[in-house]
């Protein structure tokens, strides 16, 4: 595979790790609040392990976009803003997505990128306002896998941790504001997804306090 | 069984191979079944996830602290953007996979309130640790009320403890009592004041290691 189709395969199963993990949150909270009758019966990271998994993902986002919870649909914005850039990169690709999820390689790589950031070990009998400051490191973790990605397409590598944490840690501030700008599209697309994740982690914030 | 319609705005409902699919909202989105992959992370890999894992550990009991500590000068960032930013940048050292923090570049909170300057830590026979400091002309940024706040890294036990509004800034002094089997460690200190109405802190001072 090309260098540059394996970078479009890791970003495709990042982007899909970063929509589990937010959608594990949700029903992490959840099962701490209107969903509290499942606690302790189901996993918030295997809900959708069904016995067929026949419209699981789509009973999955339902159920949690009818939640009342002002936190989960904060969360839930940003699924539909991590859902919708995935969208836009495979159609400014012309990719199937069917078919990129089903590499392992990438698979696999993009794994081992996801979990370089997210090192939270999970905590049994944390509480919902544990889970909530929590967000705050789930965000950065979120953007620190995307900037990464952002910065594969960018300077053309499989691996970019030196690249990623001077962009991230030294331009914090442009990249939140939005007024980075990079030639490729796919890292320009990625950069605007991650300014908007700040928008939606501040917002949070409002609440969270 | 799945149903998968060709095209890049086509669907997939269901599981097809190792692969979940549907079409929410006229989004496609496809889930693989697999959480974690059997492959050995690289070296790079695993260095960054050290690294991050050293900040992440030792700043998530403090996040009450951080969250007041760094909540001014931020702007479009969360107070954990700019803590773990700052320790990832200064407060790391060493090479992978060595890496440790330098806990004299570590800072919990940043913000216009004046420091004080520190006089004396003594640890004392009574497992105490006795905090003597000294100050410059009041003002606003440097106020007879402004409360101190220190945080005590006990590194044979890997815990903090935190000590909330101990004194004011006029008293010049503070006393703080240590659990039990806390003197015999080494332990390590930092303090910062808050304004009376807790709207503004001062950059944390680091007291070095105690005792």
């Amino acid at each position: 595979m090309e260098l540059e189709d394996e970078i479009k395969g890791i970003t495709f199963h990042s982007l899909n790790f970063v929509i589990s993990r937010l959608m594990e949150e949700c029903f992490s909270l959840a099962f701490e609040g209107e969903l509290s009758d499942l606690k302790d019966l189901v996993d918030p990271n295997s809900y959708c392990e069904t016995m067929d998994h026949i419209s699981a993902l789509n009973i999955e986002l339902d159920l949690l976009d009818s939640l009342e919870d002002p936190v989960i649909k904060g969360l839930m914005v940003s699924v539909n803003r991590v859902l919708e850039c995935s969208r836009t990169f495979l159609m400014i690709n012309g990719l199937e997505g069917l078919e990129i999820i089903q590499e392992m390689d990438c698979f696999d790589f993009s794994s081992g990128l996801y979990y370089s950031y997210d090192v939270e070990e999970p905590e049994e009998g944390m509480s919902y306002k544990d889970r909530l400051y929590a967000l705050y490191s789930h965000y950065l973790i979120f953007q620190m896998v995307i900037c990464h990605c952002s910065c594969l397409f960018t300077f053309k590598k499989r691996e970019a941790y030196t690249e990623t944490d001077a962009l991230y840690f030294d331009r914090m501030d442009d990249l939140f504001e939005g007024k980075i700008e990079v030639e490729d599209k796919n890292a320009q697309l990625l950069l605007t997804l991650i300014a908007g994740l700040q928008e939606d982690i501040l917002a949070l914030g409002e609440i969270i306090g | 069984m799945g149903r998968y319609k060709n095209g890049i705005n086509g669907n997939v409902s269901g599981k097809i191979g190792s692969v979940i699919g549907s079409s929410w909202k006229g989004i496609p989105y496809l889930k693989g079944l697999h959480d974690l992959s059997s492959v050995p992370p690289t070296e790079a890999q695993l260095n960054q996830r050290l690294k991050l894992s050293i900040v992440s550990s030792w700043l998530r009991p403090l996040l009450s602290w951080i969250n007041i500590g760094y909540q001014h000068n931020v702007e479009e960032k969360t107070a954990m953007n700019a803590a773990v930013s700052y320790h990832m940048k200064e407060a790391i050292v060493g090479e992978g996979p060595d890496f440790s923090i330098d806990f004299s570049k570590a800072i919990f909170s940043r913000g216009e309130l004046l420091i004080s300057w520190v006089k004396n830590v003594f640890l004392l026979l009574n497992a105490s640790v006795h905090v003597v400091w000294s100050n410059g002309p009041l003002s606003v940024f440097c106020g007879a009320s402004d409360l101190a706040n220190f945080i005590v890294y006990n590194g044979t036990k890997g815990k903090f403890l935190g000590f909330k509004d101990v004194a004011f800034r006029s008293s010049k002094e503070a006393l703080l009592r240590l659990p039990v089997g806390f003197v015999d460690d080494v332990l390590y200190g930092w303090m910062h004041f808050v304004s009376e109405d807790g709207g503004r802190v001062s950059t944390s001072v680091y007291l070095g290691k105690i005792g």
